[in-house]
């Protein structure tokens, strides 16, 4: 059977690591405010003033280039618009000029990546094409930091971590006190389990104690190490100072939430997930829509969903808690593209396809791509698996159950592992042993107290069963069971049983609804 | 009582003999296309013993005296014009032969009528500036690459003297009748070790062409790493201007976001480097769409890396800015642009070197 990450597994406020360019449209790279320095603006330069006379005097291919540049450089917006506009119309003007004039006129957005990478049949060319061209980037400009991160994206999208690392450890020497460096480093880090170290990137930096931005992401990896942060009181501060916008204090916000829901004060929790959710980004979105599961009205309207960019995760979750199974798994394919190297996505997209969609093609495809950053995740090779079982493809899923590591396997996991091994049995005609591991699945949660998952065990087993052969007694059971997992959150069985309905034509006289 | 304007002595030189056999031909009229100065004027002169032509550049004290307060302003202007004159005179004794010469120097005394005398500076005669030169809707590789070489011989041998030029840009580069292209306007120069009239300023010239550290105020207190890091930002900013006719500053701006260029930054310039290098990145891709020999875009566009680095210190070429005895310095580049010019000419006559 597949599986996801349950609505009661903690989440915490991770930094998101994105492009460069989607991640600055974001406004996560924004300046702080400072009350010490503030932007430098130049004083009006007496050689400006002499080429706008010029210019005035006489409107030539030459003054308008000349006044062009200085209105460029010194935001001159008025006189930047009619010497482009001259330079845009004149015959002696230059390609290059004519065409950044066309750029100032007409400003547009020509990058297609991200809908390029949508179609997965393509991912591994472009990835690879745009590691090539980040390469002969860096052989020109090697102090390019935000060029390595980029590269380091790219390696560990395609499971190559140690190339990731390398570059991670150059960006960062490259650029300790940047905060896109320090968010996306600490990422990285969190990624292979080096908390320590993803903490340590982030203290690096000189500004850490006044950027809530690197804050929000201490206390978030903190947590998910299992531990609270030593700067939880420096959060506290920084929100309460008034200083900063309520957007840059967001995903602060939203993880000092999370901390205060771990401590259990709903009270507080409630008042900080609603003051993040103010002006939010998709991080803290997702967070409270995680959230929303424990802390009843939180100011979660669909205003948010429809205004906050990114937001592919959220509107994953919340698709999918309405059941609108497409939706869910279209925002969760948006969200992969979005985070290729986080297994999170390609676990949910895996477990939609096949669990509840049963689009067991498009499973299998995520779970694989899923796989290059995280080859040995047990969850995605168990969905592979499953994914793979249900397609027949039984010599693909042989192989793929081989990689699992069952000995270090937790008692929660074994009881996935040993269910989907059940059905692999039953798939392969070997009955009694595929009873055998399906029983033992649902023991295992049975020792372990978990009562849902014993009968989400049930469950598969008598699917199998009934996909063997059709029983009208189990059809029943089955039908039984969806109502017992029901008020559990396994909310998407009804369909599933359904679907069985439909595909084993069975009789109309059965009372199940 | 009745009022009468006084005549403006430094615009009525034309047909004088001045004390040094030169005699003024006439003025030259403000140009609609050029940026001039409004202390100064222009007249063509000629030598009356060799018949040598030349340029004369007069001081105009006439607005500093109608200023409210115009003493600081004579003050200013005569300080400033001195110090021209000497800077000149230097370049002229250490025959710096890239930079505009210096021929003579004198005044016009106080004539009858009026109490303002005419300093003045003849300086060799220029065809114009590269504006003139330059047929922006047909790029010709070879006249780019001899003005980059110029450009780099004059500020190397400005720095080999301790002077700093502060303010290269497209204007102040001249095109001389049979002669390489020469760098003009040293008035905003910097001597290294001396007090000059703008060597407390991060940057004197014009700010449209400055190196982003000054946009930014992170100019270095080091000398080298202020002004000579400076003339080196702007000759890699003339490579991009000579192909696009937009300079590096500007190029860059563009593909800077909003809320981390200059005008909105409020954090450190060690910050801000990280997003400035991508911007270096994609203006060094712009320019090279526009240069339609790939082998020399390529060679060029590494150039600009090495001489626009948005960062002062690792500025230059590799093998002076990095090591022990880190510096700028031009002189490695004199050699690379006469090689890329000589294989460029090579190449269009269909020749290689073995």
């Amino acid at each position: 059977m597949a599986s996801w990450i349950p609505a009661d597994k903690r989440r915490n406020v991770i930094p998101r690591w994105r492009d460069f360019k989607p991640t600055i449209e974001l406004g996560e790279l924004n300046p702080v405010p400072n009350a010490k320095s503030k932007a430098f603006a130049n004083p009006i330069s007496p050689f400006h003033t002499a080429k706008i006379h010029d210019w005035e005097a006489a409107r030539t291919v030459k003054n308008a280039i000349e006044l062009l540049n200085s209105s460029i450089v010194l935001d001159d917006q008025e006189h930047t618009l009619s010497t482009a506009s001259f330079l845009k119309s004149s015959r002696e003007s230059s390609v290059p000029l004519k065409k950044v004039a066309d750029q100032i006129l007409y400003p547009r957005d020509t990058d297609h990546s991200f809908e390029q990478l949508l179609n997965l049949e393509r991912f591994d060319k472009i990835i690879g094409e745009k590691i090539q061209r980040l390469r002969r980037c860096l052989d020109h400009n090697p102090y390019n930091s935000i060029s390595w991160i980029e590269l380091a994206r790219l390696f560990l999208i395609i499971g190559k971590e140690e190339s990731a690392e390398r570059c991670i450890l150059v960006a960062i020497q490259l650029a300790p006190d940047n905060r896109y460096i320090s968010r996306t480093g600490s990422r990285f880090f969190t990624h292979v389990g080096d908390y320590k170290k993803a903490q340590k990137v982030l203290k690096a930096n000189a500004a850490f104690k006044t950027d809530p931005w690197l804050l929000s992401a201490d206390i978030g990896i903190a947590s998910l190490n299992n531990k609270s942060s030593f700067n939880i009181k420096i959060g506290r501060e920084l929100v309460a100072s008034q200083n900063y916008s309520p957007y840059d204090l967001n995903e602060l916000l939203s993880a000092l939430a999370t901390e205060e829901l771990n401590a259990g004060s709903i009270k507080n929790s409630k008042r900080l997930f609603n003051e993040s959710l103010i002006n939010p980004n998709d991080n803290a979105v997702a967070q409270a829509v995680w959230a929303g599961k424990h802390i009843s009205n939180l100011n979660l309207n669909q205003g948010l969903f429809d205004r906050t960019p990114h937001i592919f995760e959220a509107k994953a979750y919340n698709f999918y808690y309405n059941k609108s199974w497409g939706p869910a798994f279209s925002s969760t394919l948006q969200w992969f593209i979005d985070q290729p190297f986080s297994s999170d996505p390609a676990v949910f997209g895996s477990f939609i396809a096949t669990s509840v969609l049963e689009k067991y093609d498009e499973g299998i495809k995520i779970a694989k791509y899923g796989l290059k950053s995280t080859p040995n995740d047990f969850t995605l090779l168990n969905n592979l698996t499953f994914a793979y079982l249900k397609n027949n493809n039984i010599k693909e899923a042989q192989q793929t159950i081989a990689k699992i590591h069952a000995e270090s396997l937790n008692d929660h996991q074994r009881v996935f592992y040993l269910a989907t091994k059940g059905l692999l049995y039953y798939k392969l005609g070997q009955i009694e042993a595929g009873e055998t591991a399906y029983n033992e699945s649902s023991n295992l949660a049975g020792r372990t107290k978990n009562k849902k998952l014993q009968l989400l065990a049930d469950f598969h087993h008598l699917i199998a069963k009934v996909e063997l052969e059709k029983s009208e007694q189990n059809l029943l059971k089955l039908d039984h069971l969806v109502k017992e997992l029901e008020p559990m959150n396994e909310i998407y069985l009804q369909d599933v049983l359904n679907n069985l309905i439909k595909k084993l034509d069975a009789p109309k006289t059965l009372n199940i609804k | 009582m009745s009022t009468s304007t006084q005549p403006n002595p430094a615009l009525l030189l034309a047909g004088k003999k001045l004390n040094n056999d030169w005699q003024v031909i006439d003025l030259i009229p403000k140009n609609p296309d050029g940026t001039g100065g409004n202390f100064s004027h222009s007249y063509n002169v000629e030598n009356l013993i060799t018949g040598e032509r030349a340029f004369l550049k007069a001081l105009d004290f006439s607005k500093a005296f109608k200023d409210v307060d115009p003493v600081p302003l004579i003050n200013k202007l005569t300080g400033l014009f001195q110090f021209e004159q000497d800077v000149l005179e230097r370049c002229r004794d250490k025959r710096l032969s890239r930079i505009i010469n210096l021929i003579d120097s004198g005044m016009v005394p106080a004539e009858e009528g009026t109490i303002i005398p005419v300093p003045y500076l003849i300086l060799e005669l220029a065809a114009g500036d590269i504006y003139q030169q330059l047929d922006f809707s047909k790029i010709s590789h070879a006249v780019n690459l001899r003005i980059l070489h110029s450009v780099s011989v004059a500020l190397f041998q400005l720095h080999n003297n301790g002077i700093a030029h502060q303010d290269v840009k497209p204007s102040n580069v001249l095109v001389v009748e049979n002669k390489p292209h020469k760098l003009g306007d040293l008035g905003r120069a910097d001597l290294r070790g001396e007090t000059t009239p703008y060597g407390l300023m991060a940057f004197a010239g014009d700010l449209s062409y400055a190196a982003p550290e000054v946009h930014y105020k992170a100019v270095s207190s080091d000398w080298v790493f202020k002004r000579i890091a400076s003339d080196a930002y702007q000759l890699g900013s003339m490579i991009v201007f000579l192909y696009t006719q937009l300079n590096m500053t500007a190029i860059m701006k563009m593909h800077i976001a909003p809320e981390h260029n200059w005008t909105n930054w409020t954090q450190t310039y060690r910050e801000v480097l990280p997003y400035l290098y991508v911007a270096l990145e994609q203006s060094v891709e712009f320019f090279k769409e526009f240069v339609d020999d790939k082998e020399l875009a390529e060679k060029l566009g590494d150039l600009l890396f090495q001489l626009c680095d948005p960062d002062p210190n690792k500025r230059g070429h590799p093998k002076t800015i990095t090591g022990k005895n880190k510096t700028i310095s031009l002189e490695r580049y004199n050699t690379i642009f006469d090689r890329i010019l000589k294989d460029y000419e090579m190449k269009t006559l269909g020749l290689k070197f073995n």
